[in-house]
């Protein structure tokens, strides 16, 4: 048998290089090979890559959120930028306490996404409001020592004294333009009374009169800052930087424990908080670092930097006082070698950078003028102020202190990771407004005191102004009544001062309502947690209502009588199945997956659906659902984790296509080699040899040729895995931080994928022998003799 | 005494507009509506504002206003439910501020801004003042219900700024009384129908005639179409105002 096999193998050595044909099968096993080693290396990277960015700072390996809601989780918000319709889940101490029983759960994190706008408001409105606060707290008696007050109240002043000088120098440009038609006469006549010294020498004898001119006559001069959205998730802080510890501080500091406070990160506020031109000039220093010249004219976002930080210098101008006025006006003058020009005229000229100028007057603003301006619109410490249309109906508003700037390490320059901001479960609810049952019934009393008559739409002219008799448009004759002023106490409300100060507890944080949960695993392979998801839905199994009869009557005759579309009947009959199941043994069931199938398939058909088949189907659901919906992180990742789907998708279609073409290839090679060899197959049949002789000879020769081109590949292509390894494929565009979850993906090597490659190789190859084969074991001695005659 | 010489007033008024009004009419029609509305002293009113939406918890506030016309001047105090209270607006001059005691901040808001996050507006509250920010023109006679009516197209004055810059007004034919009010922007897309089903009055000393006010106002959104606001004047109060009422530091100490 052995000796046999040495026979085999040294003729499959011998002719492995015997001809072209052998070449070039040779040649597509070993791409194949190496391709499949590197394609395998790089996708499997990039689907570890995307899944730790996801898993390791917002998702979890599961999340949880209530069955109850109109739409699917997705924590990155749907394509359209909005927030999916969540029911919120109350309760949330009671939900922890019980998922953190279960043996392979590591920690659960209260999560809820939503945006707000944040406080606007220009320059002068932004001092102004500074200049209220300080003279307030002085008048409340919690304000500065007397020396300290005069400081900062002179020093705001003489901010505002500066801008009403520049605004008034503006007023005359204008006048000498021939445009003073433009010019209210109420805001000349203010800026007239404001630029005059009186009216600061008797500003502290009546400051919020003052304060009133300037800010309902000064301030609206003022184009406003722009509106700022910003995206949040509010969460347990305390619980999130524990368990996603990818997060790092990197200004500031993390928000004390139970403290109500927000985090920023970096890539927001560096984007949308920073000082416009001292922005522009990082993106240029960036730009150049990266090898763009400012001197290339068709680089149109560089020469548009260039454009706009020239002529939007107004906001620099503004934030300076009269004294850094001057200084910078100095400093500006040495460094552009000139004698004249006022502040923006000097600015103008600064912003004309080159390539050879950049370096230095980079330097000189960060050296020299950034620290007379506010950079950042906010800075670390300060308190901002978040609006936000509430579930109730009314704009929320909160005010929370920034605390620091975070990023999660690796992922720096990503705009996904860097595109939300943190901030304490308290003010999430408090912003997200959601309705308290106490809010709720004091709304109903309010509504029952009144009484007021509902008038729809459709019926409006009939029903107020239609009816026989109806006295509406008449006049009537009202009795005036006094009107009680409400006292300046406040029922329950904290002041803002109070909650920034306000320690909550866990139970505090814990005991109310959250949009959905993080769950992180101790293990978190694929399989662990594929296993605790269905132990979860065991769990909350347990929640679901007993399975009613009548509905599951309904529906199958529905399902019977094929009224049903196609795909939504396939998602009813899974569940109709699970629900039998279920009223058999308690236990078992429709999983979630299947239940949120039919949920989007009922969706999906709603407007072609009769009202009563959808009313039948809706109750199916309702009878067969759980407390909470237990998904996977790429599940609960939306668009973003379909990103894995397609990842793995390429990675089929890769081996697929390769088997494809390989055994295409392999089948016509050997063919032909074997068809070329009839008249040796024939010599030796006519010598003894026998049929299974010729076709181990066949499968040996195919399979050497395999292994030894197949294992060169796949080893050419561990080669080039372990050089991208080391070197690295960079991340060429800020959005790739997040798929490659660092600054470059760096694809490991794999031995299952290089013993699959391999095997893969082996297999198609056995598989492409089979018609040799055949052909084969169907050459008689007597012909092939006669073929060589 | 005082309804019956009212009633003269309008059955005097009503004969000379049979046919198409003049523009002098038309502006003497602007201005009779706002003299009514208009108070010569100081105008104080508790109003209910309802709001329902699709999908969304009913909006319902209480509020109080504040009204000084001779001086141009508006308060909007919230004062229910408990969550909203000391929350409110201040008019002085072009601006409107709106203040939050949640935050202890003052924003100039626009005015377009949805007072209480409801889709009523400031002008909802304040004193009528159409003849001053707008030109009127006569599209024709139409029936409301029982009611005639004169149909009105009004159109901003160059250089002001008003939520809306259209605006058609459906007159009672009869008594003037404004039934209806459909608002349009800029565009020509109609953003609001306004209902006004039950007029009422006061008589002021310091007027030394009526204080007209619409004892409700309907509201329907004609963007979002199902939602609908409901304004109701509950009372009226034509006391004397504190001199140093229409300030902030008045609206913050009544959140302090």
């Amino acid at each position: 048998m052995i000796s046999k096999l040495v026979v085999l193998l040294r003729i499959a050595f011998a002719n492995l290089f015997g001809s072209f044909l052998n070449f070039f099968v040779g040649a597509v096993l070993f791409f194949g090979a190496a391709l499949l080693v590197v394609g395998g290396a790089l996708f499997g990277t990039l689907d570890r890559s995307l899944s730790k960015s996801v898993v390791g700072s917002i998702t979890g390996h599961l999340q949880i959120y209530s069955a109850r809601s109109k739409e699917k989780l997705e924590v990155y918000g749907k394509f359209d930028g909005s927030d999916p319709n969540l029911a919120p889940m109350e309760n949330f101490g009671e939900l922890k306490e019980k998922l953190l029983k279960v043996s392979n759960v590591k920690s659960v994190v209260p999560e809820g996404t939503s945006g707000a706008m944040v406080g606007s408001g220009n320059t002068i409105d932004l001092t102004l409001e500074k200049l209220r606060s300080l003279y307030r707290a002085q008048k409340d008696g919690k304000g500065l020592p007397a020396a300290d007050f005069k400081t900062q109240a002179d020093s705001l002043k003489d901010h505002v004294k500066n801008m009403v000088t520049l605004l008034a120098k503006d007023m005359e440009k204008v006048t000498e333009l021939g445009t003073k038609d433009s010019i209210e006469p109420e805001e000349k006549a203010a800026l007239a009374t404001t630029s005059a010294p009186d009216f600061w020498a008797s500003f502290d004898a009546d400051p919020f009169g003052h304060l009133e001119l300037l800010e309902n006559r000064i301030a609206p001069q003022v184009a406003d800052a722009d509106l700022l959205f910003i995206r949040y998730l509010g969460t347990d802080l305390d619980a999130y930087q524990e368990t996603f510890d990818r997060l790092q501080v990197v200004e500031g500091e993390k928000v004390p424990k139970g403290r109500r406070g927000i985090l920023l990160p970096r890539f927001f506020y560096e984007e949308s908080m920073k000082l416009k031109n001292a922005r522009r000039l990082d993106k240029i220093k960036d730009a150049r670092a990266a090898g763009r010249k400012l001197s290339d004219e068709s680089d149109k976002e560089l020469q548009r930097f260039q454009r706009e930080n020239q002529a939007q210098t107004r906001e620099i101008v503004l934030q300076l006082d009269g004294l850094k006025t001057k200084t910078a006006v100095e400093k500006l003058r040495t460094l552009l070698g000139r004698t004249d020009g006022d502040l923006a005229a000097l600015l103008g000229e600064f912003f004309k950078t080159t390539e050879q100028n950049f370096d230095e007057r980079y330097k000189f603003f960060y050296a020299e003028l950034a620290p007379m301006l506010s950079l950042y619109r906010v800075k670390v410490g300060d308190t901002m102020t978040l609006k936000s249309f509430g579930r109730s109906g009314s704009l929320e508003a909160t005010s929370v202190k920034l605390y620091g700037i975070f990023e999660f390490n690796g992922l720096e320059k990503s705009p996904l990771a860097g595109a939300a901001a943190l901030i304490d479960m308290v003010s999430f609810r408090e912003l997200y407004g959601f309705l308290t049952s106490d809010k709720a019934a004091e709304l109903k009393a309010m509504k029952e005191q009144t009484k007021a008559r509902q008038i729809d739409r459709q019926n409006a002219e009939a029903d107020l102004f239609g009816g026989a008799g109806d006295d509406s448009a008449a006049v009537v004759e009202a009795k005036e009544e006094k009107i009680a002023e409400i006292t300046s106490a406040h029922g329950l409300r904290e002041s803002a001062a109070e909650k920034q100060a306000r320690v909550y507890t866990q139970a505090e944080i814990d005991d109310g309502v959250v949009m959905h949960a993080a769950i992180t695993l101790k293990d978190g392979t694929p399989q662990a947690i594929a296993a605790t998801q269905a132990e979860l839905e065991k769990l909350f199994a347990a929640t679901k209502p007993r399975p009613d009869a009548a509905v599951q009557g309904a529906v199958q005759k529905l399902v019977d009588e094929k009224k049903l579309p196609f795909a939504l009947a396939q998602a009813t009959r899974t569940v109709l199945e699970g629900e039998k199941q279920r009223t058999a043994d308690p236990a078992t069931g429709a999983t979630d997956a299947q239940l949120i199938a039919l949920k989007e398939a009922l969706q999906g058909e709603r407007a072609r659906l009769d009202g009563k088949v959808y009313e039948a189907l809706d109750k199916l659901l309702d009878s067969a659902r759980p407390q909470v919906w237990v998904v996977t992180w790429n599940s609960a990742a939306g668009g973003l984790g379909q990103f894995i789907d397609v990842f793995r998708l390429i990675l089929g279609a890769m081996v697929f296509g390769f088997a494809l073409v390989a055994l295409i290839v392999v089948t016509i090679g050997v063919t032909i080699a074997t068809l070329q060899r009839t008249a040796t197959i024939g010599t030796l049949r006519a010598i003894g040899a026998q049929r299974e002789f010729v076709v181990s000879m066949v499968i040996v020769e195919t399979l050497v040729l395999a292994l030894v081109f197949g294992g060169l590949g796949a080893l050419c292509g561990a080669g080039v895995v372990m050089w991208l390894h080391t070197s690295g494929i960079p991340a060429f565009r800020d959005e790739l931080y997040f798929f490659f979850s660092g600054p470059s993906l760096k694809p490991d090597l794999d031995l299952a994928g290089l013993v699959f490659s391999i095997v893969t190789t082996l297999g198609v190859s056995v598989l492409a022998v089979l018609v040799p084969i055949f052909l084969a074991i169907r050459v008689a001695p007597v012909t092939a003799m006669q073929t060589s005659e | 005494m005082r309804t019956l010489i009212s009633m003269l007033v309008v059955s005097l008024a009503a004969p000379a507009l049979a046919a198409e009004p003049s523009k002098d009419e038309l502006v003497k029609l602007l201005q009779e509506q706002d003299d009514r509305q208009r108070s010569a002293g100081d105008y104080k009113s508790l109003v209910y504002l309802e709001q329902s939406e699709k999908d969304k918890a009913d909006v319902v506030r209480e509020l109080i206003i504040y009204r000084r016309d001779a001086d141009d001047k508006l308060i909007l105090l919230f004062t229910k439910p408990k969550s909203e209270e000391g929350k409110g607006y201040l008019r002085l001059d072009k601006n409107l501020w709106s203040y939050d005691p949640n935050v202890g901040k003052w924003e100039r808001t626009t005015e377009r801004e949805r007072i209480g996050g409801t889709n009523s507006r400031r002008q909802d509250f304040d004193e009528s003042r159409l003849a001053v920010e707008m030109d009127a023109a006569f599209v024709g006679e139409e029936k409301l219900g029982k009611f005639d009516t004169m149909h009105l197209k009004l159109t901003v004055k160059p250089g002001i700024d008003i939520a809306y810059p259209v605006v058609e007004l459906w007159l009672d034919k009869n008594n003037h009384n404004a039934l209806k009010r459909q608002e349009f922007a800029l565009s020509g897309r109609l953003a609001r129908t306004a209902y006004y089903p039950k007029w009422q009055k006061i008589y002021s000393e310091t007027k030394k005639a009526d204080v007209w006010f619409p004892g409700e106002i309907r509201i329907f959104d004609e963007i979002e179409k199902s939602n609908k606001t409901m304004v109701l004047f509950k009372s009226v109060d034509l006391s004397p105002l504190d001199a140093n009422l229409f300030t902030k530091a008045w609206l913050e100490s009544k959140s302090r």
